[in-house]
């Protein structure tokens, strides 16, 4: 295993890292038999446990992370990704293990699923405010900006249900990165919008970075994992198989594939 | 525990965000919309009150008082828990895109439906105006009663939301029971018709007590009995404690069934 201890300082005088313990992660695979009540009782007078089918989605995760890091996680489909992003935001509980978390974390796990399509996208903007932890006044005091940023315009006080795709994707990928996010997971959601906002979010990102937030990043663009991050993680089968600087962890990956 | 309700106040502006996101929803989305919310209820209750009081060889005007007070409690007893019995499956996005203390979602309901319950008291009044009947100094013991109400329906909430993450078809008995309690419940009829031998049975609901609470100032001008007042407190409590401290237990769980 590939290990790299470099590491941009922060100018920041914020710290904020993330731990990942010894982390696995168990699904069932829920049939019907567990989901409904006749499925229950059945089973419980079958005296068969309505147990399903097992898999390990991680399994003995470890790793640190800390200020001014940006770290790309690569792997084939269904290796344990997402899964990993989402122990760390607390969507799910870990199995076993332990994840320790220093720092706001705002999880943009899939772009548009927690905006509303009938608010508008001030009103939705006090949601995702509310749901991440951003005080009222700060979030009025990041609203022209967001505007700005997101170049919706007068779209920003209409609801969300007559914009384009792309318009909600810029929404969503501003709210996540114009918040002032300490631990910010971004999961394949970098390929943003047409060429010119996805220069815009990576720069974006990059000025996370230099301000010291700590980024994590699941994307099968290679090349932009290459230039925006510090170091990377390839996971594989639940497991870290490497875990390194860019170039090296990426050969590893193409050697796999 | 202590911890479970210092993250649901950290949360205390999401939960606050939900509850106009609901109210204005419902309220601002068309004003044909809230006139149907409001005109439904009323149109049962025009009716049934007309069915009932004949059938009971009843005063129109003293049954009209009776079966409102009872019902305005039943009434946001049920949608309550309706609501809340949705409430995890329909905001499922929360559950699994954000972390959240789930009990908010839950919780948000029963706050909306008490706007609801709020309101109600506005339209009894009036009632009681269109009926001639008068205000009585029992009245004021109502907010207690709404406020015991609002605890009860608060622990019940949680466990139907609960129970119909983990088991969908809940959800769809939970209709049934709440269409066959209402006609268990003391409301349209009082309990001295029930025969002899079945009032024990009938003495059992736990909504007893709670419509005590409404009907005894509203309709008698009385203060309710302390036996009612006892009970009903101690069962909303007990139902807070259990609705908390199993959600609570459950809750890590929920992201697998959603």
């Amino acid at each position: 295993m590939l290990t790299a201890k470099e590491q941009i300082p922060a100018p920041s005088a914020m710290q904020v890292s993330v731990e990942v313990a010894g982390v696995g992660v168990r699904y069932r695979l829920l049939t019907e038999q567990a989901r409904t009540i006749k499925g229950r009782v059945l089973s419980a007078f079958s005296g068969r446990e309505s147990s399903g089918a097992e898999f390990w989605a991680l399994r003995d995760v470890t790793f640190r992370a800390s200020s001014g890091e940006v770290i790309g996680i690569v792997g084939s489909n269904g290796s344990g990704k997402s899964t990993l992003l989402r122990v760390i935001s607390r969507v799910i509980q870990p199995t076993n293990g332990e994840v320790k978390c220093a720092g706001r974390v705002t999880p943009v796990l899939d772009l548009t699923s927690t905006l509303h399509p009938e608010f508008s996208g001030r009103e939705n903007t006090y949601m995702f405010g509310a749901l991440h932890g951003v005080k009222r006044k700060d979030l009025d005091r990041w609203i022209p900006k967001l505007i700005e940023f997101t170049e919706l315009g007068p779209f920003f006080e209409v609801p969300l249900k007559a914009y384009s795709s792309g318009m909600a994707a810029r929404l969503a990928f501003g709210l996540a990165t114009q918040l002032n996010p300490e631990i910010l997971l971004l999961d394949e959601v970098l390929s943003v919008g047409d060429e010119h906002f996805q220069r815009k979010s990576y720069f974006r990102v990059r000025k996370l970075i230099e301000r010291g937030n700590l980024v994590m990043i699941v994307s099968h663009n290679m090349a932009v994992l290459e230039q925006l991050c510090t170091r990377m993680i390839l996971i594989a089968g639940g497991r870290i198989a490497a875990d390194g600087l860019p170039a090296s962890v990426i050969a590893e990956y193409r050697r796999r594939i | 525990m202590s911890n479970q309700f210092r993250e649901i106040w950290q949360y205390r502006d999401f939960f606050h965000q939900l509850v106009l996101q609901q109210l204005r929803q419902r309220y601002q989305s068309s004003i044909l919309g809230f006139l149907w919310t409001l005109l439904n209820p009323l149109l049962t209750y025009v009716s049934f009150c007309l069915v009932f009081s004949y059938v009971n060889h009843w005063d129109l005007r003293e049954y009209g008082i009776y079966f409102f007070s009872g019902y305005m409690a039943w009434t946001f007893f049920a949608a309550a828990i309706g609501m809340a019995a949705d409430s995890i499956v329909f905001h499922s996005s929360y559950v699994t895109r954000v972390y959240i203390p789930k009990a908010i979602l839950p919780l948000a309901c029963v706050a909306v439906c008490s706007v609801d319950l709020a309101a109600s008291f506005a339209v009894l009044g009036v009632v009681m105006w269109v009926l001639g009947a008068h205000l009585s100094m029992a009245m004021l013991i109502l907010p207690v009663s709404a406020a015991l109400l609002v605890i009860f329906v608060t622990g019940v909430g949680l466990l139907a939301a609960m129970w119909t993450v983990f088991f969908r078809d809940f959800r769809h008995f939970l209709n049934s029971i709440l269409f066959i309690w209402f006609f268990f419940c003391p409301i349209l009829y009082r309990l001295t018709v029930v025969p002899e031998r079945a009032r024990f049975y009938f003495s059992l609901n736990p909504m007893n007590p709670f419509i005590n609470l409404f009907q005894m100032p509203i309709s008698a001008s009385k203060l309710p009995a302390a036996s009612d007042l006892i009970v009903s407190a101690s069962l909303a409590l007990a139902a807070l404690i259990l609705g908390f401290v199993w959600f609570h237990r459950s809750e890590s769980r929920f992201y697998y069934y959603v």
